[in-house]
């Protein structure tokens, strides 16, 4: 529990979301039934089915409008400002709330609600969105379903259920494709919405700490390539074996380390020779160490091997464009053994999804002046708000001695004194963005215009 | 604040503890008895001249939402079990009209001063009855949940608000039901007593008005917060309107309160919780979240005249009939009654 929600007398209230089928019910039952220790009143969606009597359900006839506030026009659920008013007048019946949408819900309208009410908004407090994704179906309804993506890239806490119907690496991969899209959630595995009720309540200890530990390269610039590793390697011919796969072509970069054994001294170099001019590879050219962008031809229909000739013992790094599993790459020494890596990581690939959700995080250590940031603020999400589902931050604001906690949906935002800073903390500011279309060097110059 | 100084502080004459949350008052017709509806679902019957307790009944299953009487000496409640209740007092609270609508909850309640017929809202659709409990209408279902019911005093004409609209209807069905639409989610009509204007309440910060007889809208906007409470001067000339910590006095008066300026009443620290004109004088009485009930006189003085407190925040006030005494419930399940320096 953080110093917040301490002080903080509002109701938490957590919002389930999740599409039909997800195991969503089967939690919201486990959440009713099980000793937690915690009452919790539930709203419940107009098709809700939950089995058990309860006179803390509420079914809800989701009734969503269009809200001209000041300057802003969002949506909200108008159901919900009714009930909760209602609720807060038995108070003593319940310790926080939770909210279930239905299948299909965009979880805008639900968030927004606790930023436009003003009663609601010092009442109540959005601890959390979490959303219940069925781990067997999901990867097909990103790709066709705008709401699930919103209802992903909105999770404060993401659920991968029903896990026992994947395997591992399907596992992995689906893990790095939500991750891509929400970095900042938290994210827990289950099979029969087996998880612990608790590590669904107080999700608003604002994770952008979290988010930032779990995911260094979160706050790094976007690369131009999704691999890179380093290999020991002796002098020799080696041979690059690709299955066919999806591109005509792969983009690479091979580089001596010189003495500097870290992939990420060598990332920046690469991010520069990747903007290169390239030079056309195939089976009867010699792949490029150094200096030069390396565009191999790939059959679509046979595998493809070329050559690269490395001229002393030496460690190297390799960068490539897609991931060597997409083509099942091997590269054979002339000891006809596949290399080792000593050191090999994924770079977050926004390169080919830039109308799809991403997020972005911006960083800076001096202090802020709060009317630039929130005229920036104001500014930004104006324009750019129907493309931001949610932002989060802590602040580190000019002439205050308190860490500020941001927090918004779409257009919305609050800004508020979270607790002081500690004394081993070093005061900075953060701030992670998720939505749609996101530019990080824009994002990054426009919150550095803001420093005091 | 250095008027303040000149406030008289009120002392309760007496206080009564009940279970749970008051959720609503009401004075009975022959001024002797305080009928006062809790979260509990509880009616408890109190002697106005000492407070002391008379009865007590359980009456809904859950928190009720609304209480009035009827000219008859009956109590009509409506509660979030769905139901709406007719209670005989003079039975030992016996119920003699039980009404089940479809929906979780009756919103809201209104007993129509000229027919005693009452209406109900729940869901989105609102409901007419007779004072005993036979169905006498019902409206169209709403495009959204109907946020409160009125009558139109004088005229046995109701009046629904809900989002995107505000509707007239006749019980009886001789005229067509006018509806005037407004984008915007309405909250609780609340027509003037001279039946010449509906106001109400929007949740996009602003108060809105239509004159009845040409139907003629005005919007006063900018408000802080959200204007949830309003009421009328018992002379149709004072509209007092509360949002958040704001009080705001339109008048009517001369041609306004369009191109005019409200009369703002600067108040204390907390929301404005509950809030009662005076039956026949242009007096206010404010209640808020911290407890503090004032008393003003807008138009005259916009600071208050007098002051007393509740134990917990207020949830409800109302005017005695005998235009010298208010009562007033709060959150923590205390009623109080006050003599006004008047």
């Amino acid at each position: 529990m953080n110093d917040q929600s301490q002080t903080d007398q509002r109701v938490p209230v957590t919002v389930l979301t999740g599409f039909l089928g997800t195991g969503k019910t089967t939690l919201l039952n486990r959440i009713l039934t099980e000793e937690h220790g915690h009452r919790i009143a539930v709203i419940e969606n107009e098709f809700g089915e939950i089995g058990i009597d309860n006179e803390l359900v509420i079914d809800a006839d989701e009734e969503i409008f269009e809200m001209n506030n000041g300057c802003i026009c969002c949506t909200v659920r108008g159901d919900l400002i009714r009930i909760l008013g209602r609720l807060i007048q038995r108070r003593d019946s319940f310790d926080r709330i939770l909210i279930e949408t239905t299948g299909l819900a965009d979880p805008g309208p639900v968030a927004q609600t606790f930023f436009v009410d003003d009663e609601l908004s010092r009442k109540f407090r959005l601890d959390g969105i979490v959303t219940v994704v069925d781990a067997g179906h999901v990867s097909q309804h990103i790709d066709d379903s705008p709401e699930c993506i919103e209802q992903i890239a909105f999770a404060d806490a993401i659920i991968l259920n029903k896990l026992d119907l994947i395997d591992e690496d399907q596992g992995a991969s689906l893990r790095d494709r939500l991750q891509s899209i929400n970095p900042a959630a938290r994210y827990m595995e289950a099979e029969h919405a087996q998880v612990p009720i608790g590590g669904l309540l107080d999700l608003g200890g604002f994770d952008i700490d979290r988010a930032l530990t779990l995911n260094p390269e979160f706050l790094e610039p976007e690369y131009p390539f999704e691999w890179g590793g380093l290999a020991t390697l002796k002098s020799g011919s080696y041979r690059w074996f690709f299955k066919p796969g999806a591109d005509p072509s792969i983009d690479a970069v091979v580089l001596a380390t010189d003495e500097a054994p870290r992939l990420e001294a060598h990332q920046e170099a690469a991010l520069r020779l990747f903007s290169a001019p390239p030079v056309g590879i195939d089976s009867k050219t010699t792949l490029r160490i150094g200096p030069a962008l390396n565009r191999i031809s790939l059959s679509m229909a046979t595998p493809t091997t070329v050559t690269m000739e490395v001229p002393e013992d030496g460690q190297y790094a390799i960068f490539l464009e897609h991931f060597p599993h997409e083509f099942e790459l091997s590269i054979i020494g002339p000891d006809e053994k596949p290399i080792s890596f000593d050191e090999a990581r994924d770079y977050i690939d926004d390169h080919e999804h830039d109308d799809t959700v991403g997020s972005v995080a911006v960083r800076i250590d001096e202090p802020l002046d709060p009317e630039k940031l929130n005229f920036w603020i104001m500014e930004f999400l104006s324009e750019f708000g129907p493309e931001i589902f949610r932002m989060k931050g802590v602040l580190n604001i000019s002439g205050h001695d308190d860490r500020y906690v941001f927090q918004g949906v779409h257009m919305l935002f609050d800004i508020e004194a979270q607790r002081p800073w500690r004394p081993q903390e070093e005061p900075k500011s953060e701030m992670i963005f998720i939505g749609r279309n996101l530019n990080r060097e824009f994002l990054q110059q426009r919150f550095e215009q803001c420093r005091a | 604040m250095s008027r303040i100084k000149s406030m008289k502080a009120i002392d309760a004459s007496w206080r009564c503890r009940l279970p749970d949350y008051v959720r609503d008052l009401a004075v009975s017709p022959e001024g002797d008895r305080l009928a006062v509806a809790d979260a509990a679902g509880l009616i408890s019957m109190l002697d106005i001249s000492d407070g002391a307790r008379l009865a007590q009944w359980r009456i809904h299953e859950q928190p009720i939402t609304a209480l009035q009487w009827t000219d008859q000496g009956l109590l009509v409640s409506s509660g979030e079990d769905g139901c709406a209740k007719i209670t005989n007092p003079d039975l030992d609270g016996k119920v003699i009209g039980h009404i089940e609508t479809d929906a979780i909850w009756v919103d809201d309640l209104a007993v129509c001063d000229k027919t005693q017929r009452f209406a109900i809202c729940a869901g989105r659709r609102a409901s007419v009855w007779t004072a005993t409990g036979e169905f006498v209408f019902e409206t169209e279902r709403h495009q959204s949940t109907v946020s409160g019911v009125a009558f139109i005093a004088g005229t046995g004409l109701l009046v629904t608000a809900g989002y995107g609209a505000i509707t007239i209807w006749d019980p009886d069905q001789a005229q067509e039901p006018r509806r005037w639409t407004w984008k915007g989610s309405l909250f609780k009509p609340h027509p003037s007593p001279d039946g010449q204007i509906l106001a109400s309440g929007c949740q996009d910060d602003s108060v809105h008005f239509w004159r009845l007889e040409t139907g003629r809208d005005s919007q006063m906007s900018g408000y802080p917060a959200k204007p949830a409470h309003l009421d009328w001067s018992a002379d149709s000339l004072l509209l007092a309107t509360s949002a958040g910590h704001a009080v705001l006095v339109w008048s009517f008066a001369d041609g306004g309160p369009e191109g005019t300026q409200p009369d703002v009443l600067q108040v204390n620290e907390a929301p404005i919780s509950a809030m009662a004109f005076h039956p026949r004088a242009p007096l206010l009485l404010t209640g808020a979240e911290d407890g503090t009930l004032l008393l003003w006189e807008p138009g005259t003085d916009p600071t208050p005249m007098a002051m007393a407190t509740m134990i917990g925040g207020v949830s409800t006030v109302s005017w005695l009939s005998d235009e010298s005494h208010f009562v007033a419930g709060d959150d923590q399940g205390t009623v109080g009654l006050f003599r006004a320096p008047l």
